[in-house]
């Protein structure tokens, strides 16, 4: 049974304390996931260490380090020793919204990326009971008035994007944090908060339930599993957002591991079995390889920096 | 409910592999439940992917066993060594450990048994027949309500502080000014971390319970030294008299039951409140809750109300695909693997599958009662291994325990400073348990006072002009008012 073996190899991990790396691996993998065991992040995770296990012929160990809003488990791997053998689930805001909130014991370059593997798209709700039928009397009623809105927390991708588009097109908006996405959905349902914007995956349930009305999705194209949600695109906005997810490792960890990550990640992640699995939990597959999740990591950073600097939560 | 629904569901009895996984996730819920550090979460974290090749049954057969028997199981370690296994057993271990220092740790243990299986029954019975109902009246919760119930919840301090109302005070002012150190849920700045990172995350309730229960414990059994107190020798209870003396106490029991119900339907609370409150609610009733000779009544409350969580936490999750606790936020991973997403069409359209989970959670209940009253006799063995041998080992759980969190180091070093201030404090005659509740509550009192001022643009009238918080408010006033005649009364001398 898998179960038996993940304690088996997480017990060699613990006992393997130096290792001296000719072939690559040598020895269990750890993945750190910087969130709680059940968070979208923790699942890709999962999944992908899986896959990879079977790749290598060795155990891949997910290991859950959570708090900080991704901080303390972020900050973890940068202690690891660099040898390819600690790897990090990096979300967006964890790895380049942080850092410029408060001191968080890491920078975004301590870092550098294997590949980009999933998205999660973001979407607009509110509470069926909600006045708003669209996306464009939502936007009216908050050049007109102040209007609340819930992401999982501050400091968040939702929270960073949602307060940009807010900027942009001169709305005023009061954010609460909900202690994640299903949190912030509940924030909406009750009527406490006049819309939620978290991970789009997190509505089907209640739009199909007629609960919430889904008002839009940042995203270039409807998504296949909210059809009939508009994107702000069509509702007359130019405005995307998702969340990514994908491997990196610190600065100094050695070519030789580096590469041999980014050839195994690059085949696992597009495999059948990953893609299905993925596409199960409603996640985008978006493999990027290094390169392309480098820039993305770039933009993000100047994107948050920008941002954070107009909302005065710069440290 | 649809018969013929329940008979058909009825059917996964027959198979054996439902059968061999509920016995698994009992067993593997009673070793995550009862070591510290470890807890019915994180069981049911490492156990959803494994459940990709079951069958819808067999998978919440394994995690549903899980669930139930690790709320429980996080007792025995409580009533054993006063170290809780969990946050929802930390009020158990009050009386727990006053029972065991008595020789009555068997009775304390199958209270805990007992009790955990009834309230694991009676949430059964309202998610059965009330989940749409109920699931309604939880969305009428918003910040403001859950702030002002985080103040009710407070007012059990005067109830577990016997003795000094002041001290008690000063130990739960201490517990929320701990929950105020790492990242503001609010804002997301960074507080009293001293530049220290490690800090951000906070302090964790988990390694905080090990440091003010079990490390407090230790440093004052190294303190006593040659002539620390050895526990009597342990007498035997009888299962069937202990039925009785819980039916006796039936009104005790469908108060801390509702209580735990109603706390679990409430998406974000979870297992801790509710056994906290219902045992202050219960320190109310008899004097002896929480007196140094332990209370079979303290154990009862705590427990009952503590597994009445996991049937009321699952509403929210089947009616609207909203976690009522920590454990059903990743259940809704083990759904989606099923590929099947809850929500309100759940019940409606997957009617079997929800007699199913009704009829698992009733043998996960069961099978607390089985297991838990089949290896009690054998469990106080583990207090006569000699003190001197016992106390090193417990200090290797804890810190172990510690790590186990969030595998860091830091959390050790954390157990230890946090563990040897609170003897410190416990010698100055400051009891710990109002310093946990500050602990558990002083973050939600905070993130939801704050949450509902935003949305409500700092208007303070929001909390008189909603009629549940309203009513909440006028409960906590007349609670407070009650404690304090009651104790005027009880301190001015009898003529």
């Amino acid at each position: 049974m898998r179960f038996w073996k993940t304690l088996v190899a997480a017990g060699l991990l613990a006992a393997s304390g130096s290792v001296h790396a000719q072939e690559y691996p040598s020895g269990p993998v750890r993945i750190i996931v910087p969130f709680e065991a059940g968070d979208a992040i923790d699942g890709t995770a999962r999944l992908l260490a899986d896959v990879m296990a079977n790749e290598f012929g060795s155990p891949v160990i997910v290991q859950n380090i959570p708090g900080g809003g991704g901080a303390a488990g972020t900050a973890e791997a940068l202690r690891s020793p660099a040898d390819g053998q600690t790897l990090l689930m990096a979300s967006t805001g964890a790895l380049t919204a942080r850092p410029i909130l408060s001191t968080s014991g890491y920078q975004t370059s301590d870092f550098k990326p294997i590949a980009n593997l999933v998205d999660q798209p973001i979407g607009l709700a509110v509470a069926a009971s909600s006045p708003y039928q669209t996306l464009g009397e939502l936007v009216e009623a908050a050049k007109a008035g102040t209007l609340s809105y819930s992401t999982p927390a501050p400091g968040s991708t939702q929270h960073v994007s949602m307060a940009d588009f807010a900027s942009k097109n001169g709305l005023t908006l009061n954010h609460v944090g909900g202690q994640g996405g299903r949190g912030a959905i509940t924030k909406a349902l009750t009527g406490e908060v006049d819309f939620a914007f978290v991970g789009a995956s997190n509505y089907i349930g209640l739009a199909d339930g007629g609960q919430l009305r889904v008002l839009a999705v940042a995203t270039p194209e409807r998504l296949p599993f909210l059809s009939d949600a508009p994107t702000f695109k069509e509702a007359g906005f130019d405005f995307n957002a998702s969340v990514w997810f994908g491997l990196v490792v610190p600065q100094q960890t050695p070519e030789g591991p580096t590469e041999a990550l980014r050839a195994t990640v690059e085949k696992v992640a597009q495999s059948d079995k990953a893609t299905e699995l993925y596409e199960k939990l409603n996640f985008e597959p978006n493999y990027m390889a290094a390169d392309a999740f480098q820039t993305r990591i770039d933009e993000s950073v100047e994107q948050n920096r920008r941002i954070l600097t107009e909302l005065g939560l710069v440290k | 409910m649809d018969l013929s629904q329940f008979a058909q569901a009825a059917l996964i009895l027959a198979s054996p592999s439902v059968w061999l996984w509920l016995i698994v996730g009992t067993a593997l819920g009673m070793v995550f439940g009862a070591a510290p550090g470890l807890t019915a979460t994180a069981g049911i974290a490492i156990a959803t992917p494994l459940t990709f090749g079951f069958d819808f049954a067999s998978s919440m057969a394994l995690l549903l066993g899980l669930y139930c028997s690790g709320y429980f199981a996080g007792s025995i370690p409580a009533i054993l060594i006063n170290m809780p296994g969990a946050p929802g057993n930390a009020a158990t271990s009050l009386d727990g450990h006053a029972l065991a220092r008595r020789g009555k740790a068997d009775l304390a243990l199958c209270l805990a048994v007992i009790g955990s299986a009834m309230g694991g029954f009676l949430s059964i019975l309202v998610l059965a027949f009330a989940a749409p109902t109920l699931s309604s009246f939880a969305l009428r919760f918003t910040s403001v309500e859950y702030a002002v119930f985080g103040m009710f919840g407070l007012t059990c301090i005067a109830a577990i502080s016997r003795g000094s109302l002041v001290s008690g005070l000063l130990g739960a002012v201490l517990g929320m000014v701990l929950g105020l150190v790492g990242i503001d849920p609010v804002g997301g700045m960074e507080r009293l971390t001293f530049g220290n990172f490690s800090l951000l995350t906070g302090i964790a309730l988990l390694p905080a319970l090990i440091a003010f229960f079990a490390i407090t414990e230790v440093f004052a059994q190294a303190m006593a030294g040659q002539h620390g107190q050895e526990l009597p020798r342990q007498e035997q209870a009888a299962p069937l008299a202990v039925f009785g003396l819980v039916l006796r106490r039936w009104w005790l029991v469908l108060k801390s039951g509702a209580i735990g119900i109603g706390i679990g339907l409430l998406p974000g609370t979870g297992p801790t409140i509710a056994s906290w409150i219902a045992y202050g609610e219960a320190a109310r009733g008899d004097p002896k809750v929480g007196s140094k000779d332990g209370s079979e009544s303290g154990v009862l409350a705590s427990e009952v109300a503590n597994n009445a969580v996991t049937g009321a936490a699952l509403v929210p999750l089947l009616t609207l695909g909203i976690p009522g606790d920590t454990v059903t936020a990743i259940l809704i991973g083990a759904f989606l693997i099923q590929g099947i997403e809850v929500g309100p069409l759940f019940i409606a359209t997957h009617g079997q599958l929800f007699m199913q989970i009704l009829i698992l959670l009733a043998l996960a209940n069961l099978a607390i009662l089985v297991v838990g009253l089949g290896t009690r006799r054998w469990l106080p063995l583990l207090l006569r291994i000699p003190q001197r041998i016992l106390v090193p080992l417990i200090v290797v759980f804890c810190a172990a325990g510690a790590f186990s969190v969030n595998n860091m180091s830091f959390d050790v070093l954390m157990i230890l400073v946090l563990g040897f201030g609170g003897f410190v404090l416990m010698r100055l005659g400051m009891p710990m348990a109002p310093v946990v509740l500050g602990l558990v509550l002083g973050p939600i009192v905070e993130r939801n006072l704050r949450d509902a001022l935003t949305v409500h643009q700092m208007d303070w009238s929001v909390f008189v002009t909603r009629p549940i918080s309203l009513a909440i408010l006028c409960i906590t006033l007349l609670v407070i008012g009650v404690t304090y005649w009651r104790s005027r009364s009880r301190s001015r001398p009898a003529t």
